[in-house]
């Protein structure tokens, strides 16, 4: 916004933000050797590989083609992938906040042993493998598992109904899987504001249901907004859990990614497949980061 | 135009017994200040009357209908929080819309209101700020408005200058003074700075440990404190402990301990009763080597002498009673302050009609 009011004066330092910063650079180094070996590089070998040319399976020439990406953008196959990695991203992404949003509200509300109740019921699901996850609900949703028998029971279907293998199955996998992020975000938003806001609005003539979006919601705002990047950014990236819930026929972009580098060992299009998937991920990434500008918060 | 009526209210949390049969009334357009120390149960009397803690036994009232089942947001009451409360992602304008908008009330009025509000505490042209680029006596302000515009039954302040610097604490006194007079709202300004409460109110509630204290205008609770703990509480005492010896239709002689024998007047004493006579500092007047006048007169050495600028505190130790206090206001000359030096023996006294009688 226009007025800075606490007149903070840029430091010496100039990129670090606080005077004498550059003191604590050695304590940046070890992270940043990191950084660069663990990421940037494979980062980069990756896009080198996706504008290599594949002769046959196993087999690349460095001929620098943009083939791999063209035969991406002509197959309607592969349109189909990557629409269905984002609704999945989406869908996941929703549920986690229409799921999370109430109970890290009871979190930061709860008293006493009911806050510890409440986290360990969140981070539950963290506590088990993505393996043992995945598998626990491969024998939930089977044709025998306990939710066709509920459905059964409650005479909601005739016969046992086929989740397993959909998109649906993937996506109750992933949400079980990521709700504590959500959670966890949303949490750490929602308990750094003031709780006489509440009272002042309260006060004011609002109602339960006006609090929470005139005042509550906006103001954790960034805690959702955290809260989804990550969720997102993991969900369309993951690999165990759809490829057990999805089953065979399923295609996701990770799962795709996956079979282009071992089984068909075509890494040219596997690389620019992975290209393509961070590009949505980071397209995903700054209209959230846009959404998000908070004119309030004024430096 | 709205009374304030609370009757016989108590609250306990816990083991906790915060509020313990309170009662009091707010006569309509009053400022009414509840003071007293940290957990004295001023912040719970506050929190009962909002709605936002329910009361155990008794009742509140509001212009007359009962609220006790009303919840917070139809009690129509403003609030001024010590911290401000303002929403950080409104501007001054919105945070003072709130309240009509939660009415349902038409843009145009609200815009009408609002206007009429910050001009009212002068904040119109930083209606568009957000509560971080204003400072805190701008914020509080803010706060004011908001909590008036909605035409409040009762307005409650929490605190609400605590957190500002003294020299704009003052000036928001007078401003906030003005403001409550020409909106005429019945308020009630919960405090634990004495001299706030005595300031701004037209009568203080006086309380410790979940009780009242004394209730009373601020010139009644300081010059005729009900007992030793609103004597000590507000503003500072001397506490000259005394034996009655002869007691009359409204008159005692009392004995003090050195032997010396004062008159006052005091009312349902009975002979050889204990008392403690209350004497404020600035009613103490100090006399270098001189008879003392006035009838209660007694013999000591000044002990320690500050200057505080616009009065001096001097420290008289008086033998068999122990230290008084005395405040001496007027031009240092008059005040003799140089010649109050330690070692210096004075006599001592006060008006028998400045001396407050508490049995003990």
């Amino acid at each position: 916004m226009t007025q800075a009011v606490a007149g903070h004066s840029p430091s010496r330092a100039g990129w670090l933000a606080w005077d004498g910063g550059a003191r604590w650079l050695p304590f940046l180094l070890p992270g940043a050797v990191f950084i660069v070996l663990a990421y940037l590089y494979p980062l980069i070998e990756l896009l080198r590989f996706s504008f290599y040319r594949q002769v046959t399976a196993g087999v690349v020439r460095s001929d620098w083609t943009i083939d791999n990406y063209v035969r991406f953008f002509n197959q309607s196959s592969m349109w189909e992938v990557a629409s269905n990695t984002i609704v999945m991203g989406v869908s996941v992404t929703i549920l986690c906040l229409i799921l999370g949003y109430p109970l890290a509200l009871a979190i930061v509300r709860s008293r006493g042993i009911w806050t510890t109740i409440f986290l360990f019921l969140t981070i539950s699901p963290l506590l088990a493998s993505q393996l043992v996850r995945a598998l626990g609900w491969t024998m939930a949703l089977g044709q025998s598992g306990w939710v066709n028998t509920l459905l059964l029971h409650f005479g909601l279907v005739d016969e046992p109904v086929r989740i397993l293998g959909t998109l649906g199955a993937v996506i109750l996998g992933l949400t079980h899987g990521l709700l504590p992020f959500m959670v966890l975000s949303i949490a750490s938003s929602l308990s750094s504001i003031d709780p006489q806001l509440e009272r002042a609005a309260t006060s004011l003539g609002a109602t339960r249901t006006q609090v929470l979006w005139r005042v509550l919601v906006p103001l954790s705002l960034p805690g959702i907004v955290s809260g989804s990047l990550l969720v997102f950014c993991i969900a369309v990236g993951t690999y165990g859990t759809p490829f057990l819930l999805g089953g065979p026929g399923f295609k996701l972009l990770s799962l795709i990614v996956y079979e282009y580098f071992t089984s068909l060992l075509n890494w040219p299009f596997g690389a620019a497949l992975a290209v393509i998937l961070m590009v949505i991920v980071t397209a995903m990434l700054g209209l959230f980061v846009k959404f998000v500008r908070r004119p309030w918060q004024v430096r | 135009m709205t009374e304030l009526v609370v009757t016989d209210v108590s609250r306990a949390f816990g083991a906790v017994q915060a509020v313990d049969g309170v009662s009091f009334t707010a006569k309509s357009g009053e400022l009414i200040s509840v003071l007293g120390p940290s957990g004295c149960g001023k912040s719970t009397i506050l929190n009962l009357i909002a709605g936002f803690v329910r009361p155990d036994r008794g009742t509140i009232s509001i212009g007359g209908k009962v609220v006790n089942e009303e919840p917070p947001s139809r009690r129509e009451i403003g609030i001024v929080f010590q911290s401000y409360a303002l929403f950080p992602h409104l501007t001054a304008f919105e945070n003072v819309a709130f309240g009509l908008r939660m009415r349902g009330t038409p843009n145009d009025e609200v815009t009408r209101g609002v206007d009429r509000a910050l001009e009212m505490v002068r904040m119109g042209r930083f209606k568009d700020r957000y509560p971080r680029q204003l400072s805190g006596g701008e914020q509080q302000r803010v706060a004011l408005a908001r909590a008036l515009v909605i035409s409040p039954t009762i307005l409650l302040l929490d605190e609400p200058l605590a957190a500002l610097d003294k020299q704009i604490r003052q000036s928001m006194q007078i401003e906030l003074l003005e403001v409550q007079r020409a909106a005429g709202v019945t308020s009630l300004f919960v405090t634990h700075d004495q001299e706030e409460a005595m300031a701004l109110s037209n009568r203080i509630v006086v309380m410790r440990a979940g009780k009242v204290e004394q209730i009373g205008s601020p010139s009644d609770i300081y010059h005729h404190p009900a007992n030793r703990f609103v004597a000590s509480f507000i503003g500072r005492s001397n506490f000259i402990e005394a034996v009655v010896v002869s007691a009359d239709a409204g008159t005692i002689d009392a004995r003090l301990a050195n032997g010396s024998v004062m008159r006052a007047s005091a009312r349902g004493l009975a002979v050889n009763d204990k008392v403690a006579l209350v004497v404020r500092p600035e009613n103490i007047f100090v006399k270098l080597n001189g008879a003392a006048e006035g009838s209660n007169a007694l013999k000591g050495t000044i002990v320690g002498a500050l200057d505080l600028g616009p009065m001096s505190q001097v420290q008289v130790e008086v033998p068999g009673i122990g230290r008084l206090e005395a405040a001496l206001a007027g031009a240092p000359g008059e005040r003799n302050a140089a010649a109050m030096a330690p070692g210096s023996k004075v006599a001592v006294g006060w008006q028998a009609e400045s001396m407050t009688v508490l049995k003990s």
